[in-house]
C-alpha cells in the first residue's frame, strides 16, 4: 500500500514537472512537419534552434568540441568520422581500466598525505590530553584540542563540495550538449516525434535535476557538515541529530529527484514502439526505491543501465558513455577515498579513546556517502535518459 | 622507576602532613605543597619527551598548523591543574576555584582565534555551495 502510494506520488511530481516541456515537445514536432511539408532538409541544430546552419553536422564533433578541456584530455582521439569498430578498439577495456587505475592513483596520492595529517594530530590530541588530563582545567583544554582537531579536518579537504558541484554544472552541460547528438541519431532513422520529445525532455531534466541537485541537495548536505562541527565542538546532548536529520533528507531528495526523473523517462519508453525490458526495469525503480535507501536505488540504477547498455551500437553511443565514465571517475574515485580516510581516522580516534572525534568523523563520513549518493544519482539520471532515448528506437 | 620515585614522594609527604596536622602544626600544607611540586618536577622530564614526540609527530606529517595551539592549551592546563591542587593542598579552596576559572578564561583565550577560524569555515561551508 505504502508503495502505490509513493508511485502514486512519484507520478504526479513528474507530471507536474515535465508537463510543460511535453508542450514543448509537441511544438518541435510541429515545426518539424512544417519544415517537411516545406521540403527543407533539417540539419540539428536547425531543428533545435530554428537557425540554418552551413555544412554537414552529426552531432559528434560539436559534442566532443563542446566538452570540458579535463573531460576531453580523458578521451580517446575519435570524431564523427570514426570508424565504428576502431572507436570500439579506442574504448576497449584497456582504455577504462587504464582510466580506472590512473584515477585511483591519483586519487590515493592526493588522500595520503591528508590523511596522515589527520592520523597524526589525532595522536597528538592523545598525547597532550594524557597530559592534561584529570585536573577541572582539562575538560576545557580537551574541547579546545578538539576544535583544533576539527579544523586540521576542515583544511584536510576530504570533503570536496567544491568539485561536486562543479560535477554537477559540467554534467548538466554536457547533458545539454548531448542534445544534438541524440536528436541526430533519432532524426536520421525517422524517429521524428521520439527526437521532439525527447530533445524536450533531456533539457529539461538536466536542467530541473541541476537545479535540485545543485539548489537543494548539495546545500543541504554542506549544512549538515557545518552543523555536525557545531554540534561536535558544543555537545548540547540532544536526543536528535540535526545534521544527521539533514543529510537524510537531503539524501532523500537525491533519490526522490533520480526516482522521479527515471520514473518519466520509464514511462515514455513504455509508450513508445521499442518498449523493452529498460522500460520495465525503470518502473520496478519508481515505485521500489521511492524509500530512501541508496544503495537500493543504486542497485536498481545499475540494472536499468545493463539493460540498456546493449542497445548501444554506434561511435557516438560509445562517445557519450565514455564521456559520462570520465566525468563522473575523478568526483567519485575522491570521495571514496575521502570517506575511506574519514572512517580510518573516526577508528583511530576510537581506539585512542577520543570519542567526540570519533563522532565527528564518522558523521564526516556519512556526509561523504550523501555525496557519493548524489553523485551516482545524478551521472544515474544522465544515464536513464541516454537509455530511455535507445529504447525509443534511436540508434545512438 | 620514576613512577615508584612519585609514588615514594607523595606518601612520604602524606604521612608527614598527616603528623604535622595531628599535632597541630601548620606547616602540613607546606609538606603538601612540597610533595605535589617535587612529584611534577619528577614527571617534568616525562612530559617534556611526551611533548618533543608530538612535535616530531606534527614536524614529520605536516600537522604543524595548530600544534602550538594544541601545546600552549595543554601546558595552560597542567600548570592550572597543579596550581589548584597545592591551592587545595593549602586549604584554600577558594584559591583553588580561582585558580582552575583563570585556567579556563586563559585557555579560552588561547582558543579564541581557533573558534573563529570554525565559525567562519563552517559559514563559508553554508555558503560556497
Amino acid at each position: 500500500m505504502r508503495k502505490l502510494f509513493a508511485a502514486v506520488i512519484t507520478a504526479f511530481i513528474a507530471f507536474s514537472l515535465f508537463a510543460p516541456e511535453a508542450c514543448r515537445a509537441e511544438d518541435y514536432v510541429e515545426k518539424y512537419r512544417e519544415y517537411t511539408e516545406e521540403g527543407r532538409n533539417v540539419g540539428v541544430t536547425e531543428f533545435l534552434t530554428g537557425e540554418t546552419q552551413d555544412g554537414e553536422d552529426d552531432g559528434l564533433d560539436s559534442f566532443l568540441s563542446s566538452l570540458p578541456k579535463n573531460v576531453a584530455d580523458m578521451l580517446p582521439d575519435v570524431t564523427g568520422d570514426s570508424d565504428p569498430a576502431a572507436a570500439g578498439e579506442a574504448f576497449g577495456a584497456e582504455y577504462f581500466v587504464g582510466l580506472i587505475f590512473g584515477e585511483i592513483g591519483r586519487a590515493v596520492g592526493k588522500i595520503l598525505p591528508e590523511a596522515a595529517v589527520l592520523a597524526a594530530m589525532a595522536v597528538i590530541v592523545f598525547i597532550m590530553k594524557s597530559v592534561s588530563d584529570g585536573g577541572a582545567v582539562s575538560g576545557t583544554a580537551g574541547a579546545v584540542m578538539h576544535a583544533a582537531f576539527c579544523l586540521t579536518a576542515s583544511y584536510a579537504g576530504v570533503l570536496s563540495f567544491e568539485s561536486v558541484a562543479s560535477y554537477l554544472k559540467t554534467l548538466a552541460s554536457v547533458a545539454n550538449a548531448a542534445v544534438p547528438l541524440v536528436t541526430a541519431s533519432l532524426v536520421a532513422t525517422g524517429n521524428v516525434t521520439s527526437a521532439g520529445v525527447g530533445a524536450a525532455f533531456i533539457t529539461a531534466t538536466s536542467d530541473i535535476c541541476e537545479r535540485i541537485f545543485s539548489g537543494a541537495a548539495l546545500p543541504m548536505i554542506a549544512a549538515s557538515t557545518a552543523l555536525s562541527f557545531a554540534e561536535s565542538v558544543f555537545p548540547g546532548g540532544a536526543a536528535v541529530s540535526l545534521s544527521s536529520f539533514v543529510r537524510k533528507a537531503a539524501i532523500w531528495i537525491t533519490v526522490a529527484v533520480s526516482t522521479v526523473s527515471s520514473f518519466v523517462f520509464g514511462v515514455q519508453s513504455l509508450l513508445s514502439s521499442a518498449a523493452d525490458t529498460a522500460g520495465l526495469k525503470t518502473v520496478k525503480f519508481a515505485v521500489g526505491s521511492f524509500v530512501p535507501f541508496v544503495g537500493s536505488a543504486v542497485g536498481d540504477t545499475v540494472s536499468f543501465i545493463a539493460a540498456g547498455a546493449a542497445g548501444v551500437k554506434s561511435v557516438a553511443g560509445v562517445v557519450l558513455l565514455a564521456v559520462l565514465f570520465a566525468l563522473t571517475l575523478t568526483p567519485l574515485v575522491t570521495l571514496v577515498a575521502g570517506k575511506a580516510t574519514l572512517f580510518a581516522v573516526s577508528v583511530l580516534c576510537g581506539v585512542l579513546g577520543l570519542q567526540r572525534s570519533s563522532k565527528l568523523f564518522e558523521d564526516l563520513s556519512s556526509a561523504s556517502s550523501a555525496l557519493i549518493a548524489l553523485t551516482v544519482s545524478a551521472s544515474s539520471v544522465f544515464l536513464v535518459i541516454v537509455f530511455a532515448f535507445i529504447s525509443y528506437g534511436g540508434k545512438i | 622507576m620514576d613512577v615508584l620515585r612519585i609514588a615514594g614522594i607523595l606518601f612520604l609527604s602524606a604521612i608527614v602532613a598527616l603528623i604535622l596536622r595531628r599535632t597541630g602544626s601548620p606547616l602540613h600544607s607546606a609538606v603538601v605543597c612540597a610533595g605535589i611540586v617535587a612529584a611534577v618536577g619528577v614527571c617534568l622530564p616525562k612530559i617534556a619527551d611526551a611533548v618533543e614526540t608530538a612535535k616530531m609527530i606534527a614536524n614529520e606529517s605536516g600537522a604543524y598548523r595548530f600544534f602550538p595551539t594544541v601545546l600552549k592549551v595543554a601546558v595552560a592546563a597542567l600548570v592550572c591543574d597543579v596550581a589548584a591542587d597545592v591551592c587545595s593542598g593549602c586549604d584554600s579552596p577558594v584559591l583553588s576555584k580561582t585558580v582552575s576559572t583563570v585556567g579556563k578564561i586563559e585557555i579560552l583565550f588561547i582558543a579564541l582565534p581557533l573558534f573563529t577560524e570554525l565559525y567562519r569555515y563552517a559559514s563559508s561551508l553554508v555558503s560556497q555551495v
